[in-house]
């Protein structure tokens, strides 16, 4: 570029390419008769800056946008106009893009506080959703339906007359009695079952018997060792609808709920047992098969009584 | 994840809501419109009275100080931030309107705003809600000084200080930036406005006579001047005598119009020294080895960039197309909202 030192060759208009930036710009100010120090005190630059503008080191300046400007600045000191100036700058040096973001080298962010304890949520997060399909699953499959325990607890309504369908079912025999054996929990499990296995409505999941008088000689011989090793059975029939509620020995309640009109329940548990009848005067109770009459104890229509 | 739907749908805006131009740049396309901010407001009589929106931009700017008793020509931004904010979302809402293609969905752009570095949360919130109300999905506010830098091409990412001076129509907006953010943020209430102000009462003080804002812009922008040169020039300026009440011609040259811009003109040369003092010292060096870049229309009075220099001693340059400074600097940070988090402002 700088070869093109030649003062004749300049300001010619036959000279198709355009003589140098920093020549125009020093031949301009050598007319002008100044020297690099006035102007550098005139445009506040350094000696160095407006050296670098006339030598074409413009690489030397601050950047492309503060080179454009002092050569603008400078040109119009001169009195030059600066446009040519500033399309011969983008010729020598294109434009490179301009980076908005500061350099960077490093990935990642710094924790906060309070967040350090907890890693992340999501691996909690997936638990917690797990857990949540498991016991939603186990809501659906009835999973953690218990069966009632056996030993202490049978109760179950049925229609009367009952027994009909229950002497005749080819289901009873000794071979039912095994799964029920094992359905039912507990230390009964050698007596009770065995009374209970022949009737048909033994089927109801969870041990629930039926109170039929069914189910052949051996069942019937055996019924009253059920009662002694399981413990005293109480025999409501309801004549019209009664709510009643049974507590055993320990306080426990066996059963609280409604005998609907024409119904019977048979409770067994331990005895004595507290009782609370509703609507006493249309319910039977027996007691291991002896009739208890409740009308002494009621009051307006509840009995409240123990059974020894 | 829908961003690809959404810039289908709609293009994301820069606007530089400036106190005298508003300046439009749509993504991918550039500065799209650039007009005044100003709308003017025709009150309709008759059995269904109503308010209707007579024109805004360049129509409305030729009816102000012109307007008969049932259109009011309104400047809604007053000293950088929105003097009346219902006025200032049917601007913003028109121009939008006017950029955007018509089509079947009413367009919901992201939009970034600029707001000047001294305005209150009270006023930045006022501008976002603006441009929400105006049909924004989400908007990003940027501060003056760092739009205009990156307008202006300042190397702001880089570790040296870069100073930049925007005076606009109502601010005049200071700052010093380096790694992507502001140092040092200023910000002045003088603007093109006050220079306008300034001329104003200056000849009703020493000529009696009465001129309008706009003649007063005209004035400014003729033969304006913040240094004296070494050419003198006068202008024939029309105004009513306030003795007389009649309608009369005077002229005026550009040391008068010089010596009536020294009060505005002072307050910008103390906020550029108090910014320097501020910097920190390393920034500082930078500075004194690049100087400042004056940027917005202020920028465009006759030796400004001189009356800088020889108070400060700094090199003192001006940006190319410095109207558009900023509107281009909202544009390039608009391309890269995606990717820049520091830039932007918060409230």
């Amino acid at each position: 570029m700088n070869e093109v030192h030649n003062p004749q060759g300049t300001g010619s208009e036959e000279y198709a390419v355009m003589p140098p930036i920093g020549y125009t710009l020093r031949a301009a100010r050598e007319a002008r008769g100044e020297t690099l120090q006035d102007v550098a005190a005139s445009l506040k630059l350094t000696g160095r800056q407006v050296e670098a503008l006339e030598t074409d080191r413009f690489d030397l300046l601050p950047g492309r946008a503060f080179a454009r400007g002092f050569l603008r600045n400078y040109a119009r000191h001169l009195h030059l106009d600066p446009a040519p100036l500033l399309a011969a700058l983008d010729e020598q040096a294109a434009g490179d893009a301009m980076d908005l973001a500061p350099v960077s080298n490093a990935v990642g962010t710094m924790p906060s506080s309070g967040e350090r304890l907890r890693p992340s949520s999501l691996p909690v997060a997936l638990i917690a959703f797990g857990l949540f399909l498991v016991v939603l699953a186990g809501w659906y499959f009835n999973w953690f339906q218990q069966p009632a325990p056996q030993d202490e607890v049978v109760a179950q309504e049925t229609l009367l007359p009952p027994e009909p369908t229950a002497l005749d079912s080819p289901a009873a025999g000794p071979d039912t009695v095994s799964p029920t054996v094992v359905a039912g929990a507990g230390d009964a499990e050698g007596a009770l079952p065995a009374g209970v296995a022949p009737s048909v409505e033994g089927s109801v999941q969870g041990g629930a018997v039926s109170t039929t008088p069914a189910a052949g000689a051996a069942a019937l011989e055996e019924k009253p060792a059920a009662g002694a090793a399981a413990g005293d059975r109480l025999d409501f029939r309801f004549e019209r609808e009664a709510w009643f509620e049974v507590r055993d020995a320990d306080g426990k309640v066996l059963f609280s709920g409604t005998g609907r009109e024409g119904t019977a329940k048979e409770v067994i548990g331990k005895a004595p047992f507290k009782l609370v009848v509703g609507n006493a005067r249309y319910v039977k109770l027996e007691h291991n098969g002896r009739e208890i009459d409740m009308i002494p104890h009621i009051r307006v229509t509840v009995a409240r009584f123990k059974v020894e | 994840m829908f961003g690809f739907l959404r810039s289908y749908f709609s293009n994301d805006l820069a606007i530089d809501l400036g106190t005298a131009n508003t300046l439009i740049y749509v993504r991918g396309k550039g500065i799209v419109l650039d007009e005044p901010s100003v709308v003017a407001i025709r009150t309709e009589g008759g059995p269904n009275a109503k308010k209707t929106i007579q024109a805004v931009g360049h129509a409305a700017k030729q009816m102000l100080g012109k307007t008969p008793g049932n259109i009011t020509a309104i400047r809604p931004m007053k000293d950088g931030v929105i003097a009346d904010f219902v006025v200032t979302e049917q601007m913003i809402k028109q121009f939008i309107k006017k950029v955007h293609d018509t089509r079947l969905f009413s367009p919901s752009p992201r939009i970034i705003v600029c707001v000047p570095c001294g305005s209150t949360q009270v006023e930045r919130r006022a501008i976002r809600d603006a441009a929400l109300a105006a049909g924004a999905s989400h908007v990003y506010l940027i501060e003056e000084p760092m739009a205009a830098a990156i307008g202006a091409g300042l190397p702001v990412a880089d570790a040296t200080g870069s100073m930049v001076v925007d005076i606009g129509g109502g601010t005049t907006e200071v700052g010093v930036i380096s790694l992507g953010g502001m140092v040092y943020a200023g910000s002045v209430r003088v603007g093109g406005d006050k220079f306008d102000e300034a001329i104003v009462n200056y000849i009703r003080r020493n000529y009696g006579m009465l001129i309008g804002d706009t003649t007063a812009e005209n004035i400014k922008k003729q033969i304006g001047s913040a240094f004296p040169g070494s050419e003198v020039r006068e202008i024939e300026v029309k105004g009513r005598n306030l003795a007389e009440g009649i309608p009369r011609s005077f002229t005026i040259s550009s040391n008068e119009i010089l010596e009536a811009l020294a009060e505005p003109l002072n307050q910008i040369v103390s906020a550029v020294k108090i910014a320097l003092e501020q910097t920190p010292p390393e920034l500082g060096a930078d500075i004194a080895d690049r100087g400042m870049v004056l940027t917005g229309g202020g920028a465009l009075l006759r030796d400004l960039d001189r009356l800088l220099m020889e108070e400060t001693g700094l090199p003192v340059i001006v940006a190319e197309e410095p109207l558009t400074c900023v509107a281009r600097g909202c544009g390039m940070a608009l391309e890269k909202m995606d990717e820049l988090g520091s830039i932007f402002a918060s409230e």
